[in-house]
């Protein structure tokens, strides 16, 4: 039988480095520098950590869509055979961090874990967030997905058509000079009462 | 900044400007954790967690053209699932403190309402009259700033809310 988990974990060290364009700090520096500042706060040292959570979302460093493994902060910090954990969650990667934290010191498995987030996000050469889940997932692998045809909805309308019915050329995003679709003017069917509002 | 700038800055998507989207930033945090028995042992001022609340959505706000932005269904459910296990029956009256993810200047409204910090479409008027964005005011959100003034760095992003949460300790 599950059990609540409140009041069963604590936070007793937090580190953070400063927020924005880190152009002379890479994702290594600024892992030591947060880590540095916890274990500071905490008054523990490295060695007495017994597992670690990263999140990162995006590849931080490598690629557009590359993978940082768990050894991104195994390397940095020269941990010694403890277990990383690399998790994301989108933009919730970092409380997914503290929640499996959270949960393996709650089944006591360890006794003093750490939670440890980075993003290197400045250095991809454009502004805003990379199109990984447009361009690798969403356009190819939905109206495949098994149980999407059981579904009591209409057709969903291809990626063109949702743009075009927005006024925007895909691909490009450029203005085809048609006024953008409005709510009222919506294909037949395609709304529906929400159920659980 | 004033309001001039706020309203004059270049449109990111209609109807929402550059100052109300936040910037895309570079970070690290850190959180150390130990079961709450254990915690004296490190120090007096320790954080409890109450309630993990997590939730996916099936993603139709990437899919269908009909879905409505104006509530989060999946933040909705975990909301609920975190107030359940943390006992809060009314969160408008037994939240101390709220820090939430305010990417664009409308997500803290839908963030708000999805997170029954005030009723649906009743942001602006209630939230007013909580003085929600004041340190004293009866629920202050966001008092950090939110995500438009320090950026999000994504992972670290929701640390560094604890910290602030933690550097109160009224609130643990």
């Amino acid at each position: 039988m599950a059990e609540s988990i409140k009041d069963k974990v604590a936070i007793v060290g937090m580190g953070c480095t400063k927020f924005g364009e880190r152009w002379n700090a890479d994702a290594k520096d600024m892992i030591t520098e947060a880590v540095d500042e916890a274990l500071q706060d905490a008054g523990v040292e490295l060695k007495q950590i017994e597992a670690i959570w990263q999140g990162t979302q995006w590849g931080t460093q490598l690629s557009e869509g590359g993978v940082a493994t768990g050894t991104l902060v195994s390397g940095t910090l020269q941990t010694q055979y403890i277990p990383v954990t690399r998790v994301e969650n989108a933009c919730g990667t970092g409380a997914e961090s503290l929640r499996g934290a959270t949960f393996a010191l709650a089944a006591k498995g360890y006794d003093l874990v750490m939670a440890v987030g980075v993003e290197k996000v400045k250095d991809m050469g454009f502004g805003g967030l990379p199109s990984v889940w447009i361009g690798r997932w969403s356009r190819y692998t939905v109206r495949s997905a098994p149980g999407r045809g059981d579904m009591p909805w209409p057709p969903l309308p291809t990626r063109q058509v949702r743009f075009e019915q927005r006024g925007r050329q895909e691909g490009t995003g450029r203005d085809l000079g048609q006024k953008p679709l409005l709510r009222s003017q919506e294909p037949q069917g395609a709304s529906e009462e929400r159920s659980d509002h | 900044m004033t309001i001039e700038q706020v309203l004059n800055a270049p449109m990111i998507a209609w109807p929402l400007g550059l100052f109300d989207c936040c910037g895309v930033t570079d970070g690290a945090s850190a959180a150390i954790l130990c079961r709450a028995e254990d915690a004296k042992k490190y120090r007096k001022d320790y954080v409890n967690i109450k309630a993990f609340g997590m939730s996916a959505s099936p993603g139709w706000g990437k899919e269908r053209i009909d879905y409505d932005f104006t509530y989060w269904d999946a933040t909705q459910h975990a909301a609920k699932a975190a107030y359940a296990e943390a006992g809060i029956k009314n969160p408008r009256k037994e939240l101390d403190m709220v820090e939430l993810h305010d990417c664009f200047s409308i997500a803290e409204l839908i963030a708000s309402e999805s997170m029954q910090l005030c009723e649906t479409g009743k942001f602006k008027e209630q939230m007013t009259a909580t003085r929600a964005y004041y340190h004293d005011g009866e629920m202050p959100v966001n008092i950090s700033g939110g995500l438009k003034s320090f950026g999000t760095p994504l992972a670290p992003a929701a640390a560094v809310r604890l910290r602030n949460i933690q550097a109160d300790p009224e609130e643990g």
